[in-house]
Order: C-alpha cells, then structure tokens, then sequence
C-alpha cells in the first residue's frame, strides 16, 4: 500500500484542478488530475488512484456516464468517487449502481470536509482491502 | 174518404199553392243546411224544424184541396202531426244555437214528451182536431176547445221562450258578428212565430190562413244570414276546410293517376293560380318534379310510412323556394291508396339559417385553426425562451459556483495557514473576504431558487412530516446562535401538531429563515418564541421576537425581493434581501402564507400558515431532489 493516498481529480477546469491539487496536496494526498475522459482513462487504468474526484458536468459530456462506462471496461468498483457538482442544489446525480461507492459534494465546498471525507473513504477502502 | 193518394180527386186551386211552395221551400232550405253543415246537431234540429214546417204546410195544402170532410180531417190530423213539434224544434234549435243545450235538457225531454203526448192524442181523440172546418179556401182543421187550446198555450210557451233566449243573449253578447246573427235570427223567428195566425180558422175564425208568408219571410232571412254567416255550429268539416286554406303550408291531394283533386288557397297563391288551374293538372307537372310521376306514385301504395322529400320550386318572382314535403296515402277499407296528400312546409329560410350557421361554423373553425397555428407559434417562442431561460439559470449557477469554488478554496487555505503564515490584519482582511464570500454565496443560491420558482420549473415533492420535529430541528440548531446572544429561544406547541403535507427540505429552510432573522433583529436579553398550533384545516407557525420591529411604511414591502429594512443584523450580520422572498415563494409553493405584524422598537411576529392536507399536483417536470450541501450517499 502506498505512504500517501493518490488521488486522480478530474474536473474541465483548470481552476477546480489547481485548487484541489493545493488542498489535498497540502492535507497529504498525491494528486493526478485529468480534464476530460479521454484523460480520464488513460490515467485512471495507469494511476491506480485510491479515490476519484470526478466533476459531474465534464465539458459536454455527462461525468457520472462516463465514469459508468469505464467500470464496464474493467475500472474496479471498488475504488471510492467523489462526485463535484454545481448544480448540487438543484440536479441529483444519476443515481448510485448498487454496489458502488460514492459521495456527492457540491461546489463551492468546504475544503475541511472534503478532506476528512477523502480520509473517511481511504481508511474505509485499506480496511475492506486488507 | 176517397184514396188519399188518388191526387186527381182532389180539388187544387189557387189558394193550395202557396202553403204547397213555401213547404217544399222550407224543406230546401233545412236540406240545404243539414247537407252543408253535415254531423251537426244544430244543421240535424234545424232540419228536424223545417220538416216538421214542411209537414204542416204541405198537409194545409191537402186539406184546402181536399175533397170530402173525411178526407180533410185525415190531412188536418197530418198537417198538425207536423205542428205540435213546431214548438218542439223551435225551442231545441235556440237552446242549441245558444249552447244552452245541457243546461236545458231536462226541459227539452219533458217537451217531446208534450208533443208526443198531443202527437198521440191527435190520431187517437178528438180533443185537438175535433173535425174541419168549410171555408171558401176549403177544408180546414178544426180544433178542439180544451185541446186546441192548451196545445195552443203550449206552442206560444215555446216559441216565446226561444224568442227570449234570443233576446237575452243579442243584448249580452259583445261580439259584433254574434249581435248580427242573433239579430237576424231573433228577426227571423219573431216573424215565423207569427205563422201562428193560422190558429184563427182552427177555432172557428173566418180567417184565411196566411201563416205560410211569415214562414217565407223566415226563409228569406234565413238564408241570407246562412250565406253571410254559419247558422249552426262549428263542425268537423267546417273546421277542416278553414283549417285548411288558413294553413300556411301547402296542401295538394291528388289521386293515384297523379291527378291534383284538392288545394288550399296557400297553394293558388304560390302558383299564383286559381282552384280550378290547380285541380285537375299533374301533379308531376305542378311540381316539376319526377318524384311524383304517376308510375312513382303507384310505387308509393307499397309504403306505409310518411315520405318525406325536399323539392325546389320557382315561385311567381322566379326566387327558389325549398319545400319540405310530407306525402301520406288515404286508403279505403281494404288498405289500398285512393289519394295521396302531400303538405309542403316552406323551409327556405331555414336553409338558409342553415347555411349560415354552417359558412360562420366553417370561419370560425378556420380562425380557431388560424388562431391555433398562431398560439401554437406564440407557445413555441414561448417555449425557446422558457429552455433559454431554464439554461441561463442552470448555466449561471454552474459557472458562477466554479470561480465561487476556487475563492472559498483559496481563502480556506490561506486562513488555515496552511501556505505559510499570515499576519493578523492579513487575518482580518481575509475574514472580511470569506464574508463576503459566504453572503455570495448565499444570494447565488437563494435567487437560483427564485428564478426557478417563479419560471415554474420547481415542482416539490410532498411528504408526510411530523411537524413538531421540523420545529425542534430548527430550534435546535439556532438554539447554539442564541444562547451566544444571549437571546432566550423558547418553542410552544399548543396543541397535538401531528403530521402535514409538505416539502421538508423547503419548510425546514423556511422556518430556518424565520428564525434566523429574529434572531439578528433582537438584542442581547430579549426573546424569540415558536408557537405553532394545528387547526382544523390549516397549521399555524409564529415567530415572536422582541427585537427592533418593522416600520409600518416598510411592511408591505419586506416580502419584496432585495427589499432592506435593515442592511445588517443587530450583530452585523449582512442581509441578502432575498431570505423572505424566498420564503414567501416557498409558503405560496405549499398553497400557505406569511403575514407581519410589528412595531417599530418592540418587535415582530411573522405567522406562517400552511394547509394541512395540498391539492393533488400533476408533475410536469422531473422530480428534483436537493441533496445536503456535502451530504454523503453510499451505495451498497
């Protein structure tokens, strides 16, 4: 197991990308960010990150879509998402798969809580993987 | 006695005449009206009169002519068989022309009794012709002195009483044509009765019997006034035939050869013929239709059924006219057709009605379909603008929350030190950002949720909820609030608050708003009180604070959005203008309302009040759920 959690932000703005890079840097995790799913595959399947942070509107393309297509190209379910939304007040994302393990947070967030949720959903993934 | 019926041994002269032509007259005159006014009662007792008239006269007639006293005392019996129901008839004929009939019908049979009892008495006793008289007329009747004259009493009895009855009703009568008449036959009977001088040679008097000229007076008069005006009653046949040319229709009876036997005057008017024209010609040829051609019409004897058909014809100014023409068969007694009728209802300006109910029904459907094809364009436009609003709104929300994101991000980072440390005022500068961040952050979120109400694009969800948890969920988490301002926070449930209908997430946020503002607006030691009652059909909420209150000028307006009564809260803490907006939009979503009462320096009570039970709503929108602002959801 890796000293550091990595964790694989995907987000089209290079704003969002930047301030997470910071934040979780900052609070421990390695980062690897990607801007759109083409990006997103290669290095999800290379990376192997402990947890997802995937925006939900990805460009023009619907996030949590993409990330389902992925899982049927053998991205392991097991790996945590973090979904990012906007529209969080307004437009739930599709609904959870059974079996996967998600966490919704809207945007703007609080940096405090999603890091101890990123920490929660690492702790949570070592202990069924052990 | 010689034979009665040898007519060459009696002995006719001069005198025998008139009382033999003023007979047969009157047997004309009452043949004519009981023929004309055929199943009449009062054409059948004129009749009756008349002939009793005529039996009279005709047995003078015999008795002047005849040959020995025998003879003459046979015709004197049979003359007067006549005369003793003279009265009789007299009487029956005005009491049936006045319509008195049933009122006086006792008296009527107890006269034919009378008469039937002299009728009797004249062919079994000589009480009433007791002989004949020898006058140089001739023979004449001789009366009985008792008999004679009680019949006598009786004939005058009668007479005078149908003279009265004339009377009364000419004087009561206010009817013009009916005064005429009565007039006429008052006059008429009046001078009939003096027919009675002929009583005169019967008791002995020399006198010659000249009764038969006021009977042809009557016969005169009569017949004039029968000319000018019925005498007798209204009867079937009379009614038909001026039922039948008053009828606006037209009516054509033609026979099973097709040949017009009868048409009503509505019909030579239309023809602008007369009778005779019409009656007689084809009745294919005076319709101009082959419909009613005679091979036509002979295939009509096999139906029963009314025939209907709708013909066209010119009238005199050459203008089509529409008739709806109803043909009925008339069958004798083994069911076969001997005429047909045909009754032809004009309905030109029905069709026409019609037809113009039809071309407006046809522009109106078509401008409804214009008008459609308009709204229809209207609606699209409407629609467009609708979705480009729609995706402004979520457009705006989402790249507004992005820079939003990275500003909170940032300044979180740089107030955690977590890029190094910062001095105290740098503190304070990026305190006063966070602020301003947060109040942004704030209004961004409360006018999406305007815009989306009022565009109709936000269609909540009811549930079930208990109420009282929803109060002690707010009150619970600004109890923290107000115990640090030091303001007492206090809920008071009246009564059992049980459940509501309504949107949790949007009441929490409303009564969240409610207390909130209370709470900004009340200083240090006072009071902030929840009391919430169940009615019968509605929930009552308050909200009682003891803070600064409201200007009176300023309540109508605090519903307003971006309205400030006050910029910032006792605490400063900055207002947005939007929260009771908001909460208005959301009381109105739940079919409630938000009412103020307040005074300036002494505080206010906002009183929700939201319907227990919500009208069932037709979703026409996605349901949209609003999750926690960093609320987790783990699937399993």
């Amino acid at each position: 197991m890796k000293d550091n959690a990595k964790i694989l932000v995907v987000d089209d703005e290079k704003s969002i990308q930047e301030l997470l890079r910071h934040t979780l840097s900052l609070s421990g995790f390695d980062v690897v960010t990607a801007a759109d799913d083409t990006e997103f595959r290669e290095k999800v399947f290379a990376e192997e990150p402990d947890v997802i942070i995937l925006d939900i509107m990805l460009g023009d393309k619907d996030g949590t879509e993409v990330y389902e297509a992925l899982v049927t190209e053998g991205l392991s379910r097991e790996i945590p998402v973090v979904f990012l939304s906007a529209l969080a007040q307004d437009r739930p994302p599709t609904p959870p798969q059974p079996g996967r393990r998600y966490a919704l947070v809207g945007k703007p967030f609080d940096s405090d809580e999603l890091v101890s949720k990123l920490h929660a959903l690492v702790h949570s993934r070592k202990g069924r993987l052990s | 006695m010689i034979d009665i019926w040898d007519f060459h041994q009696y002995h006719f002269h001069g005198y025998c005449w008139p009382p033999l032509i003023v007979g047969i007259l009157l047997a004309f005159l009452g043949l004519t009206v009981m023929i004309r006014d055929r199943a009449s009662i009062a054409s059948l007792v004129f009749g009756l009169l008349t002939f009793t008239g005529t039996i009279w006269l005709l047995g003078d007639a015999a008795i002047f002519s005849s040959p020995d006293y025998e003879t003459a005392v046979f015709w004197a019996r049979v003359g007067n068989s006549g005369v003793v129901f003279i009265p009789n008839f007299l009487y029956l004929f005005a009491v049936v022309v006045l319509q008195r009939f049933y009122r006086y019908e006792r008296y009527i049979w107890t006269t034919f009794l009378i008469s039937f009892l002299f009728f009797v008495s004249i062919w079994t006793t000589d009480s009433v012709i007791s002989g004949a008289y020898r006058y140089p007329w001739g023979f004449y009747s001789k009366y009985g002195p008792f008999g004679g004259g009680l019949f006598a009493a009786y004939f005058f009895c009668l007479v005078f009483a149908g003279i009265q009855g004339y009377w009364v009703e000419y004087h009561r009568s206010t009817s013009v044509s009916r005064r005429w008449k009565l007039k006429r036959l008052l006059i008429a009977f009046s001078i009939a009765a003096l027919g009675a001088v002929d009583y005169f040679p019967a008791f002995g008097f020399p006198l010659y019997p000249f009764g038969y000229v006021p009977v042809a007076v009557f016969i005169v008069i009569i017949m004039q006034t029968i000319w000018r005006s019925r005498l007798v009653d209204i009867t079937p046949s009379f009614a038909a035939e001026h039922i039948m040319h008053a009828m606006g229709d037209l009516l054509l009876v033609w026979d099973r050869y097709g040949i017009v036997r009868l048409a009503n005057r509505a019909a030579w008017q239309f023809f602008e013929s007369s009778p005779s024209k019409i009656i007689g010609d084809s009745i294919e040829t005076l319709l101009k239709n082959p419909l009613f051609d005679p091979q036509r019409c002979e295939s009509m004897t096999d139906k029963d059924s009314l025939r209907q058909d709708e013909i066209t014809l010119k009238d005199s100014q050459g203008r089509n006219v529409v008739f709806n023409l109803s043909t009925s068969a008339i069958r004798d007694g083994n069911g076969e057709p001997l005429a047909f009728v045909s009754i032809g209802k004009d309905v030109t300006a029905y069709k026409q009605v019609v037809a113009a109910v039809r071309r407006a029904y046809t522009e109106m459907e078509q401008r409804v379909e214009d008008r459609t094809a308009e709204l229809r364009v209207v609606n699209e436009r409407l629609q467009r603008l609708d979705e480009m609003k729609s995706n402004f709104i979520l457009a705006a929300s989402h790249e507004l929350r992005t820079p939003l994101t990275s500003i909170k991000g940032y300044i979180s980072l740089i107030l955690q030190e977590k890029v190094g440390a910062i001095t105290d005022q740098q503190r304070e500068f990026m305190s006063h950002v966070k602020t301003a961040t947060d109040r942004l952050q704030r209004l961004l979120s409360e006018l999406l949720s305007i815009s989306k109400i009022e565009s109709g694009q936000f269609v909540i969800k009811m549930e079930t909820v208990r109420v009282e948890d929803l109060l002690k969920e707010s009150a619970t988490i600004y109890k923290a609030e107000a115990d640090q301002k030091e303001i007492a926070l206090n809920l008071h449930v009246r009564n059992e608050l049980k459940t509501i209908e309504c949107n949790a997430d949007k009441i929490r946020e409303l009564l969240d708003n409610m207390i909130s503002n209370a709470l900004k607006y009340t200083p240090q030691g006072g009071r902030v009180d929840i009391w919430a009652e169940r009615g019968a059909e509605e929930l009552r909420i308050r909200v009682q604070d003891t803070g600064i209150g409201i200007k009176k000028e300023e309540q109508d307006k605090i519903f307003d959005p971006f309205h400030h009564v006050h910029k910032t809260g006792l605490a400063g803490e900055e207002s947005t203008g939007l929260g009771l907006a908001l909460s208005m939009k959301i009381a109105k979503l739940h079919h409630g309302n938000i009412e103020v009462e307040s005074e300036e320096g002494k505080g206010s009570v906002f009183t929700l009040t939201l319907p227990l039970k919500q009208p069932s709503v037709v979703e026409e929108f996605p349901e949209i759920e609003v999750p926690k602002k960093a609320g987790e959801e783990e699937g399993k």
